[in-house]
């Protein structure tokens, strides 16, 4: 029985190499087919998970009047998009003294280094961030100390003792400067968190107002010939560097009703808008959600043509090799034997397609990590497992046994002897 | 096994068109472990009875049985199973499995068929160095001649000690020494106890295998 076994095998093996050139372009189209949907999956995944995982450990987020509930989300949780304005400091006093509130962290967000932002805030944010020290420390007391998350050291290669200075405006626009006034000393490291965290500095709020105060000084001192550079260039917003502004208040309640309470109440208040990022990440995913289903369809589209490649150069070659199935039940090779020689020949190129497909589909990601992250702003994990690659590779090694059934109708029904006596 | 064809009545058919007849009211027998040579003109029906006796074909009329088997009541899968536990044929045109080499075309059909032993392969490659095609045990059938293929359809209906051997021309393709070995391996057969039924025109290997001599011309019993 083994040895059978082992002959069926070897004869699909051989069958399917004598036809390299059909059996890998179906092996491929089933693998392209499955590295879209685990690269898509994958994606997909990253987003879902920072977004519902950064943005839900703070339910409220309070901001400059006027700003849209998304782009306050993606400004402070994400750090993709640019903070539209500040927020007098009394009021983040105003919130962490409210009886209803857990935690409150100021946010002053201005410069950047190499594009990464530098976040001015307390000792308490940094230490609620979920990164554990990876060297030195978290505790930013003086106002030159910073805390580097994990792919800002990565990839600019500061230390722990490192010193740096932080760049107004967008990096390598016209009119964006450095603040080599002012230098920040790496104090600490940050694991790796797969999320916003990873790509942001921080530093002490003190230190932002310093920096900006200075700049200020200057640009009265030379007002007339920087006028143009600071108020339009690099939208240097008017208030942005007082003392004590901030660009947005991160706010952990001690419930949802008395997050509700809060994003009513601070609405009403002047220049001020609150958002409960819950409601706004739910639309981000919903927005997700139908590009998702979008997607889904999209990949059972290209499994099932895929699959239908399969179909088609399974049956021509079992057409072509007709005379040769009759030869084998000339000799007594039963029609079981040479279905089971056919199904074999459809579970290899699904099974091996499907291989091919999830570990192209992981290797792609990890490939794209760097691109994605700068697109996205969002880390992609390419070695998780996720519910659509299993929906998909289930699809795939079901649709491949239907194709043997296809094949072992086709073997049952062709009338082999015939095939073989008129020749 | 003894052979017995019973007023056999057999024509193809053509998308439902009632065509020829191949073989009309032919009966005919043969005794166990004895050999019997069919001659005829192309197309006399010759194939068609060698087809018959293997199962491959079924008579609209008539009977034919081989030892207690009578085909025309088994089902294809018994059918099936008949051909692999009794039955040698040897093609006109070899029919060898074109991605299997000259000694995987004789050890696979055999597992295959569930005929395969622990001194199979050693068999099959004695087989065919006994046949002359010790050098080419791993060659595929394009990298063969005629005579080489010949010679390898032989080994593989040999291999398996049939009951009955069926052999259409099996000398054509082979030189006057290569057919001398092949001839030699079917004498090895009826030694054994085995049926030959061949249909040749090879007087040849008439002679050697000693065979009665039955000449078919459309279909019926040559005067």
């Amino acid at each position: 029985m083994i040895a059978r076994l082992g002959s069926i095998v070897f004869l699909a093996v051989r069958y399917l190499r004598a036809r390299p050139f059909a059996t890998w372009v179906s092996i491929a189209s089933v693998a392209v087919s499955l590295i879209f949907v685990v690269g898509v999956s994958l994606v997909d995944f990253g987003i879902k998970k920072t977004a519902v995982g950064g943005a839900l450990r703070y339910p409220l987020i309070v901001g400059p009047g006027g700003s849209s509930g998304i782009s306050l989300t993606f400004s402070t949780v994400f750090h993709i998009d640019k903070p539209s304005g500040t927020i007098p400091y009394e009021i983040y006093e105003k919130i962490k003294a409210d009886d209803r509130v857990l935690a409150a962290y100021p946010l002053a967000i201005s410069d950047s280094l190499r594009s990464y932002p530098i976040i001015g805030t307390n000792e308490e944010y940094v230490a609620s961030l979920p990164a554990p020290v990876l060297f030195g420390s978290r505790r930013i007391e003086d106002p030159r100390d910073a805390v580097l998350g994990y792919e800002v050291a990565l990839r600019t290669g500061l230390d722990v003792g490192d010193t740096f200075s932080g760049t107004h405006g967008a990096v390598g626009h016209e009119g964006a400067h450095v603040h080599d006034d002012f230098s920040y000393r790496v104090i600490g490291i940050l694991a790796s968190t797969s999320g916003p965290a990873d790509a942001a500095v921080y530093v002490p709020c003190e230190s932002v107002w310093s920096v900006h105060r200075h700049a200020d000084e200057e640009h009265t001192h030379e007002e007339h010939a920087h006028e143009e550079h600071a108020h339009e260039e690099h939208a240097h917003e008017e208030g942005k560097t007082e003392k004590g502004a901030l660009t947005a208040v991160l706010v952990r309640t001690r419930n949802p009703v008395y997050t509700a309470q809060l994003e009513a109440e601070l609405s009403r208040t002047a220049g001020v808008t609150a958002v409960d990022t819950g409601r706004i990440i739910r639309k981000v995913v919903d927005y997700i959600k139908t590009g998702e289903n979008l997607i889904r369809a999209f990949s059972a589209v290209t499994l099932a043509v895929a699959v239908a490649m399969i179909l088609v150069t399974v049956l021509m070659s079992l057409a072509e090799r007709r005379k040769e199935l009759a030869l084998m039940r000339s000799i007594g090779i039963g029609r079981a034997t040479i279905a089971a020689i056919a199904v074999t020949e459809t579970f290899l190129m699904t099974t091996a397609g499907a291989a091919l497909g999830m570990l192209g589909g992981h290797v792609a990601v990890w490939w794209a990590q760097a691109p994605l992250k700068s697109a996205l702003g969002v880390t992609v994990d390419p070695w998780v497992w996720t519910q659509m690659e299993t929906f998909a590779l289930v699809a795939a090694l079901v649709a491949g046994q239907v194709l043997g059934l296809a094949s072992l109708v086709w073997t049952y029904r062709m009338n082999l002897v015939e095939a073989i006596a008129r020749d | 096994m003894d052979i017995e064809l019973k007023d056999v009545t057999k024509s193809y058919h053509r998308r439902h068109r009632s065509g020829k007849a191949v073989l009309t009211d032919l009966s005919f027998s043969v005794p166990s472990g004895s050999a019997t040579v069919l001659t005829g003109p192309s197309g006399s029906g010759k194939t068609t009875m060698l087809n018959l006796i293997a199962g491959l074909h079924l008579c609209e009329s008539g009977s034919v049985r081989v030892g207690p088997h009578v085909l025309g009541g088994l089902s294809e899968s018994r059918r099936d199973r008949f051909r692999a536990r009794h039955i040698g044929y040897v093609y006109q045109t070899f029919n060898l499995l074109s991605p299997l080499t000259a000694l995987e075309n004789l050890t696979v059909p055999s597992s295959l068929i569930g005929a395969f032993g622990p001194g199979t392969k050693a068999r099959a490659e004695a087989l065919l160095e006994t046949l002359g095609l010790g050098g080419e045990l791993h060659k595929r059938p394009y990298e063969l001649s005629v005579g080489q293929r010949q010679r390898v359809a032989v080994a593989r209906a040999v291999l398996k000690k049939p009951d009955v051997l069926v052999a259409d021309e099996p000398t054509a393709s082979l030189d006057k020494a290569a057919a001398k070995v092949v001839i030699s391996a079917l004498e090895g057969l009826i030694r054994g106890g085995a049926t030959l039924v061949v249909a040749t025109h090879d007087p040849q290997l008439t002679e050697a295998l000693g065979a009665r001599v039955f000449a078919v011309d459309e279909g019926r019993w040559a005067a």
